[in-house]
């Protein structure tokens, strides 16, 4: 048990600090390519900006996000034995990719936004028959003599 | 290959079922679906693992999630599929009358298939949402789509009666 907490302890420190490296790395490009770093991290019509605006040095950003997210995915693929590590590293994948999506989705086209669904469909369909088939239910024992 | 699915599983899952929420809280209305569908889905998950006899483990439940993740995220993005290739082609009457099939497609296949829950309720789930999605389309259209829309129901629905409650009408 206490080796499962030391488990879980670090995969949480490695998905933190893993997180806060993308987006520190990610406003520090976009205050070098003029934008006003931290201000975009959280775009959308509550914080003032209507979805689709372009500000300074935003697209320094999203790159730089997408290139960390892709990058912990790798890693996450590579280092899958050691469970901590790349859990923590597709964990803040998730995250970084999911926050970039979140803002760009609306702007994308509709084809576009068919074909992502189509091939996320496929890729569920695939797992659900391949991982997911019903549990077969473990015959009970017939003990000789017993009703 | 094994640690590798264990590993990619639960991140991707997260990730797919993300996309989900960011794609139904785009669609005016349907935002205020996303808190309901995880509210279900935590339900789900906890009330079937105080039903289950004996004491349900961790394991368990974890395997639950998983598949209700699935089941929804499925169901989430066939009727989303269906929208967007709707506007896509501007509402043609081809994709509307393909979306249809599609639906009654996937409703019937869910009838058919054994050994995969997961799927048979996607199937059911999805494939409803996504039929009833292309009727309040095809409402727009016109008398002759509705009738064309109602005899194409009446007809899957009695085709499918006779096939399975065959046995039970002999």
């Amino acid at each position: 048990m206490k080796n499962q907490g030391t488990k879980v302890a670090f995969g949480i420190i490695i998905f933190l600090f893993s997180v806060a490296l993308a987006y520190f790395t990610a406003w520090y490009f976009e205050g070098q390519s003029g934008g006003t770093v931290g201000r975009h991290a959280f775009r959308g019509p509550f914080m003032g900006y209507p979805y689709g605006q372009n500000t300074p040095g935003i697209e320094a950003f999203w790159i730089t996000l997408l290139i960390f997210g892709g990058a912990y995915i790798l890693i996450g693929i590579l280092v899958a034995r050691i469970f901590p590590v790349s859990l923590g590293f597709l964990f803040s994948a998730d995250v970084v990719l999911l926050h970039a999506l979140n803002d760009q989705y609306h702007g994308l086209n509709n084809g576009i936004k068919s074909l992502l669904i189509f091939v996320l469909l496929i890729a569920l369909y695939t797992f659900a028959y391949l991982k997911l088939k019903n549990k077969e239910s473990v015959p009970r024992p017939v003990i000789p003599g017993q009703s | 290959m094994e640690p590798l699915t264990l590993v990619l599983a639960w991140p991707l899952l997260f990730l797919v079922f993300g996309v989900v929420l960011i794609a139904l809280g785009e669609i005016g209305f349907m935002s205020f679906m996303v808190w309901p569908i995880i509210i279900v889905l935590l339900f789900i998950v906890f009330g079937r693992a105080r039903k289950s006899s004996g004491a349900p483990n961790d394991i368990d439940k974890l395997e639950d999630t998983r598949r209700w993740l699935v089941v929804l995220s499925i169901a989430a993005f066939l009727p989303l599929l269906m929208r967007y290739l709707l506007l896509f082609s501007q509402k043609s009457l081809t994709v509307i009358i393909a979306g249809l099939l599609a639906g009654f497609g996937l409703t019937i296949w869910a009838m058919f298939i054994k050994n995969n829950q997961v799927v048979t309720r996607a199937n059911l789930i999805g494939g409803g949402i996504t039929i009833v999605y292309i009727y309040f389309q095809l409402w727009n259209l016109g008398q002759g789509a509705r009738i064309i829309a109602a005899a194409v129901g009446l007809i899957v629905a009695v085709t499918i009666s006779i096939i399975k409650l065959r046995d039970r009408l002999t």
